[in-house]
Formats: C-alpha cells, structure tokens, sequence
C-alpha cells in the first residue's frame, strides 16, 4: 500500500469509529497530516465508495465529513427500522428562533411565537438540538438556551450564522428601549 | 341531527393567527389596516367559539391589543404623546416582521433537515483510550514523578503582619475628611474602618475630639452628623 492508501484506511478507520460528522481539522489532527494529504485521502475514499456497490458513502456537509448511508437506501431503512423521529411545528418554530437569536431567553421565545415554549423546549433539549447555555444576568437570571453541533450536523451547516444573518437587520431587544 | 361541518383554521397561537390574516388580505407588514384586521381577527374568534374551538388566554390579549391600538388610532393625538408613548402599531409590526422572518429561518431548517436526513449515521462508538494496559515501564513512571516533583515550588509563605493604628493617625483621618466636607454622619466616617482595631481607635478619636471642642455631634432626624467647629 501507498502511504497516501494508509492515510485513507486509517480515516476510514476514525469515521467508522467517530460515527458523527468529523471537521478538517479533526481529521488532521487525527492523521498528523496537512490539510492536502487529507483532501487526498478524502478523495480515495469518495472514489472507492462510489465505485464499489456499497450501501455507504462519504457524506461531506458544512458540519463535516462522516461517513453516512447512501440516500437511495433511505426509503428501504425507514421500510424496515422505522420511521425517523420528526420536529413538530412548533419544536420547528422553537428551534428557528433558538437557532436566529441564540444564547436566548425563554420568554424571548415566547414573545417572538406568541405562546408558551415551556414543553417546547424540554422536547428540543431531550433530542440534544438545544443546550442551555448560562444564566442572563438580569433579575431573576432567567437560563439562556443554544443548539447544539447535533443541530449543525441535523441541518448539515458548517456555522450557526449561516442561519443567522437574515436577522442581523432586525434590531435586537433591548436596543429598542 | 344535522351532521354537516364547517372547518375553520386552527392557529396555534395569536401571531399566527394575525399572519394568516395579512397573507390573506395581500397586507404590507409595514403598513397594516388596523380597522381592517381586527375585525377580521374578532370574526375569527367568535367563529372558533361557535365551533368549540379552544382557544387560549392568549387569543384574547391580542385582541384586547388590537382594540387598543384601534382605539388609539381613532382618538386624536396630541403632539407631545407621540414622541413619549411607544406607538403599539409599530411594536406590532416589528413583531409580524420577527414572526415572518421566524417561520422563513424554520422552513429553511427544516429544508436543510430533510436534505440531511437520508444520510444517516451510526452513534459514535464509546472509546476506552483511557484504559491502563499493564505496559508502563517502571523507569517511565519514575521519570514522570520525578519531573513533577522538581516543579513542585515550595507553598507560599504568608506573614501576619501586626496591624497598627494610632490614635493621633485617626485622628489625623478625622481631620482631613472634614476638611473636605462640612459635616458627615458617624455612620459613613466608621463605614470607612475596615478592621475592628481602626474601628474601635476611630470611635476614641472621635470622642477625644469632641472633649478637647474641635467637633460637635448634631443629631437630626436623618442620623448623627459629625461637625467641625470653626
């Protein structure tokens, strides 16, 4: 084997192992190697599960690299081991304000949707799309809520501001006033 | 009994009620017909309540809301209250504007899940990196605590140090804050002694002072004031 052919086996190895979304920087990391050797590496990889009839694939989104089934068995796995978990509507809503304005309040959330967010946001934290991230510190240091990286890796984004920069325009509370 | 139905929209709060009326009505967000739309928004309340629909507290402050800035609208406005008061119409638009822009970022999430979904992954495997292998050289664990043991730096050596306070440096003390104001209570001039040997040594400076006539004590209804005699 090449040098080049290790380095693609052993991150086939640490993708298999890691099982979520790996960054470039991870992966470098891991390797002792620079970015190029792992773009080369990454490529064998690509190459090989496309040319084999494997029902995996190397799956590359914003969140990063991971290795990943391919999508036309998509149909045939949820055939057999059940239909993935789907986000309400309002967990969706929830989820898009927590995302736009995060580190945010509850009561923020509620303003913004006009009802109460409460149940909300313990279904949100027990799928480990939001975590609370600190206390605000004004009376009665209400708990400020975040996504997660298992968002970013739900949603394929490589940052949170991808998302964000639509809400840049809106003044935020408290400028107001 | 009659079987037949009407289905109305079920919204699953006020803002989304509201929204639905202006995307119905082709309304600028910027710009809403407040006679127009409340209306509207009572109409739909009192169908809901024929249907049996339930609808939550919240409805109902909307509407209170609606009223009001109806209300307001219909009023003539002085011109010093539009500059003071928030204008409740503006405040309302602004929150349209969030709610719109909140459901546009939620399709686009939910767009960007859906295209993810199909790739699924395993969970991540638990590694145990950490686990002791029976392999340490004694001479490497000898070195390891050797090493630490020459950075160790010896604890640090605190002193106490005797504390000192004169009479004559309180009174000193006494003197020079007075000099910068006339009077000043008791409470904030012993506020100022942070040990209780400079507490106790500023109290007898005080009423030495007051012996020898240099200071007076003025007792007012807002506390005791020390004050010097000119």
């Amino acid at each position: 084997m090449r040098g080049i052919e290790r380095t693609a086996a052993a991150l086939e190895a640490f993708l298999f192992i890691k099982g979520n979304p790996v960054t470039m920087k991870e992966m470098e990391e891991a390797l002792h190697e620079n970015e190029a050797a792992v773009r080369e590496a990454l490529h064998i990889l690509a190459e090989k599960y496309s040319k084999s009839d494997s029902g995996i694939t190397l799956h590359e989104s914003g969140a990063g690299w991971a290795l990943a089934t391919k999508k036309e068995y998509d149909a045939w796995l949820t055939e057999t081991t059940g239909e993935q978990d789907r986000l309400s509507s309002a967990a969706l809503e929830t989820l898009a304000v927590v995302a736009a304005r995060e580190p945010v309040t509850r009561s923020e959330i509620e303003r913004i949707r006009g009802v109460s967010a409460g149940r909300v946001l313990v279904v949100l934290m027990n799928k480990g799309l939001i975590e609370e991230r600190g206390r605000m510190n004004i009376p009665g240091r209400p708990i400020l809520y975040g996504t997660t990286r298992l968002f970013l890796k739900c949603t394929g984004l490589s940052d949170i501001n991808e998302l964000r920069k639509q809400w840049k325009s809106l003044p935020q509370e408290g400028v107001l006033f | 009994m009659n079987t037949y139905e009407i289905s109305i929209p079920v919204f699953e709060g006020p803002m989304d009620l509201l929204m639905y009326l202006v995307n119905k009505n082709r309304i600028d967000i910027n710009d809403i017909p407040i006679h127009f739309i409340t209306e509207q928004y009572l109409d739909y309340l009192n169908q809901a309540g024929e249907f049996n629909l339930p609808l939550g507290s919240e409805f109902f402050e909307m509407a209170a809301n609606l009223l009001y800035i109806k209300s307001k609208t219909l009023l003539p406005q002085r011109r010093q209250d539009e500059e003071e008061t928030e204008n409740p119409k503006a405040e309302l638009e602004r929150s349209l504007e969030e709610f719109r822009l909140m459901k546009e970022i939620k399709s686009r999430i939910s767009t960007l899940m859906a295209e993810e979904q199909p790739y699924r992954t395993r969970e991540p495997a638990e590694l145990k990196q950490e686990t002791f292998n029976g392999k340490i050289p004694l001479a490497r664990l000898n070195a390891a605590f050797l090493a630490l043991y020459e950075e160790l730096e010896p604890p640090p050596q605190r002193v106490l140090e005797k504390e000192e306070y004169t009479l004559d440096e309180a009174v000193q003390s006494l003197r020079q804050v007075l000099s910068t104001r006339k009077k000043m209570r008791v409470h904030v001039f012993l506020g100022m002694q942070h040990t209780r040997l400079r507490l106790a040594v500023s109290l007898v400076a005080l009423l030495e002072m007051i012996r020898v006539g240099r200071v007076l004590l003025e007792d007012t209804e807002t506390g005791l004031y020390i004050k010097e005699i000119a």
